[in-house]
């Protein structure tokens, strides 16, 4: 194929997502598509959800039931809404014309309680005590790595991080995808979160300032990788 | 050509086109699309661990396609540089893994590894797989694949669900170890499974994720082919076999595809029938009639067959797939193969989408589960071309040019005739 050719469809694809694609993320924006980001990425990459586009609805529906049967935890709401986006935008036919005001409207007054139930709390606990050997703590283990180091956890969050670690004698070798999907502003909302031991009522631990929206914004575009993230992990006592 | 097949081959064409830029696309480094910036952060967003970083003693030039459980496939560029597909490149697909020997290249220790016999036997057993090196070795050099190999082509006609594998789910590989009928054998009395016995059904040591409902993998296979074919692998390639491709002990069972070898071996079980585990109904199976691409079936022991016996299948090694050749004599080169039963007669070369066929000249491999390699030379003026290769065998079994007509929801068992693009200048 010619250099033309390629150059066009290079820019027939962009077009095709450039869209519907709020910040990084690889999925088309639409209502559902942070509850396939929280659950699809527990158990395999995302390019297990992306490459299958165009699957038919009743394969889609199958493809989920079989997930649950693998150990996805979904309420039959969220199941529903699973299946909803993913025969829409993933489905045979091409996804709807994007609302003007989607990527608007997933910035504005983030919840970080909510955020974090429906982003993280998968695999790092409703309480934040994580699960052993795939996913460490986030209480009384977040803070410390903030106060080490508070970039890598905004490294951590936007381009995920693979590799073995011990924390407080545990081992874990789980692996964690980049979020860099989420907005800044939920991001830095999460981060504060998670930072604060999941206790809305607390101050920052050892002086923090909080994260802000501008500080991740800043970090974007770095290039990392989940390895590189994992080799800038700051040592802990 | 009949208009039928003139439209088919053109709607295949077509699909192939679109999907093989979406690949290279994602597959692009960030320098290669500086110029497009969208394109540089949706590639980002697709950051999967390197190969090492899953299972140590991987290339990091395998494409990964899962980075939990392990799912990497072989680049054909690769795949094409050995007769015997060395350990550090050879596919990986684990629905579940058994840590930590699993996440290792390492020749796994047969030192407390045990093997449990039950069902329809004497009385239930206990083998101490050290005892495996006693017994008279068998070695065989076969076509390692996964069913799900090829799947990504079924999207010519329609999306199928799972792993989207190109061509490198496969490899060649040689395991040696004793023959299961060996083992049985050695009982006094002898362990002779009884005549109702129908069914052999593999367990591995491996287990499903916490929270899983879903029950543990196993495999169900015809009790005859197992007695005459299966070998309890320990060696693969002349070294204990690895923890990652199912050491110490694997069920191996040539011609079959790469589901039923399974790792990790530590329980048979001879039953009158299959089992009805997920992974032996509804995964695992194809429709015993072609179905209509995109339409559902529900999978009944009567109406569909696991994936058992490889189809035959032909892939072309080189060129590859959109290689600029010199106008004129062309080299073209690739291996076939087939579940073993019978041999492999011809492979076919066609630059004319199939109007006129030549016979390719054919190596056959000593054993006969190994890779035919097939070379030919054809002679291709300046301009763009597709050379399309397909394997015939003794029963006259052929893979079909249009692959989809054997579509099923899962995209098991691809074998459609294999194809290049070249541009010859």
């Amino acid at each position: 194929m010619s250099t033309l050719r390629r150059v066009l469809y290079a820019f027939f694809i962009a077009a095709l997502l450039t869209p519907a694609v709020a910040q990084e993320g690889a999925l088309p924006a639409g209502p559902g598509a942070e509850l396939v980001y929280a659950k699809c990425q527990q158990c395999h990459p995302l390019r297990y959800v992306t490459e299958s586009a165009g699957l038919p609805d009743f394969l889609w529906a199958d493809t989920i039931s079989l997930m649950v049967q693998l150990g996805m935890q979904v309420t039959a709401e969220e199941e529903e809404l699973l299946y909803s986006y993913l025969t829409t935008y993933l489905g045979m036919n091409p996804p709807p014309e994007p609302a003007e005001n989607d990527a608007v409207a997933a910035v504005s007054n983030v919840d970080p309680v909510q955020a974090y139930a429906t982003n993280c709390s998968a695999c790092h606990g409703a309480d934040g005590a994580g699960q052993a050997g795939g996913f460490p703590p986030i209480v009384g283990h977040a803070s410390q790595l903030a106060q080490a180091d508070r970039d890598y956890l905004v490294n951590l969050v936007l381009y995920g991080v693979t590799g073995p670690i011990t924390v407080a004698g545990n081992d874990y070798n789980g692996m964690m995808p980049g979020w860099s999907h989420l907005s800044d502003d939920q991001i830095a909302a999460i981060l504060n979160h998670v930072v604060a031991d999941l206790d809305p009522s607390a101050d920052l631990p050892g002086g923090l300032t909080p994260y802000t929206p501008e500080e991740i914004a800043g970090a974007r575009g770095a290039g990392l990788d989940a390895n590189a993230v994992y080799e800038s992990r700051p040592s802990l006592p | 050509m009949t208009e039928v097949l003139r439209s088919a081959l053109q709607h295949v064409q077509q699909r192939e086109v679109e999907r093989r830029d979406v690949l290279r696309l994602l597959g692009m480094s960030a320098a290669a699309t500086a110029g497009l910036p969208t394109l540089t952060q949706f590639a980002s967003a697709q950051d999967v661990a390197l190969a090492s970083a899953v299972i140590a003693g991987k290339s990091d030039d395998l494409i990964v396609h899962n980075d939990r459980a392990g799912v990497m496939e072989t680049p054909l560029a690769m795949l094409r540089e050995h007769r015997i597909t060395p350990k550090d490149i050879l596919y990986i697909r684990n629905n579940q893994i058994l840590e930590p020997q699993g996440r290792s290249t390492d020749g796994a220790s047969l030192e407390g590894w045990t093997i449990e016999l039950r069902g329809a036997v004497a009385f239930p057993r206990v083998v101490d797989a050290t005892t495996l090196a006693d017994l008279p070795q068998e070695e065989v050099t076969m076509v390692l694949q996964c069913s799900g190999n090829g799947r990504s082509f079924f999207a010519r006609a329609v999306q199928t669900r799972g792993t989207q594998w190109q061509h490198g789910g496969m490899g060649q590989v040689t395991f040696r170890g004793p023959k299961l009928s060996s083992l049985l054998e050695t009982f006094d009395p002898p362990l002779n499974p009884s005549g109702d016995v129908r069914f052999v059904t593999a367990e591995g040591a491996d287990a499903p994720d916490e929270g899983a409902s879903r029950p543990d993998f196993e495999h169900s296979m015809p009790m005859q082919d197992v007695m005459d074919k299966a070998i309890l692998a320990i060696e693969m390639n002349g070294e204990p076999l690895s923890g990652a491709h199912g050491g110490p002990v694997r069920l191996v069972i040539p011609g079959y595809y790469g589901t039923m070898n399974v790792k990790w071996v530590h329980r048979l079980r001879f039953e009158a029938s299959e089992s009805n585990n997920v992974n032996q109904i509804p995964r695992y199976r194809i429709p015993n009639d072609p179905i209509e691409p995109g339409t559902p079936i529900d999978y009944t022991f009567d109406n569909s067959t696991p994936n058992w016996r490889q189809r035959i299948k032909s892939t072309i090694f080189a060129p590859l797939n959109e290689a600029q050749v010199s106008a004129g004599d062309v080299e073209v080169h690739g291996v076939a193969w087939n579940d073993g039963v019978v041999g492999v007669t011809e492979v076919q070369i066609s630059t004319d989408d199939g109007q006129t066929w030549h016979a390719a000249e054919l190596e056959a491999p000593t054993g006969g589960y190994g890779w035919y390699e097939f070379r030919s030379t054809v002679n291709l003026p300046a301009g763009e071309h597709r050379i399309w290769s397909r394997a015939v065998d003794e029963r006259g079994n052929a893979q079909p040019i249009n692959g989809a007509i054997l579509w099923n929801p899962s995209g098991y068992e691809w074998n459609g005739a294999d194809y290049v693009d070249v541009v010859a200048s």
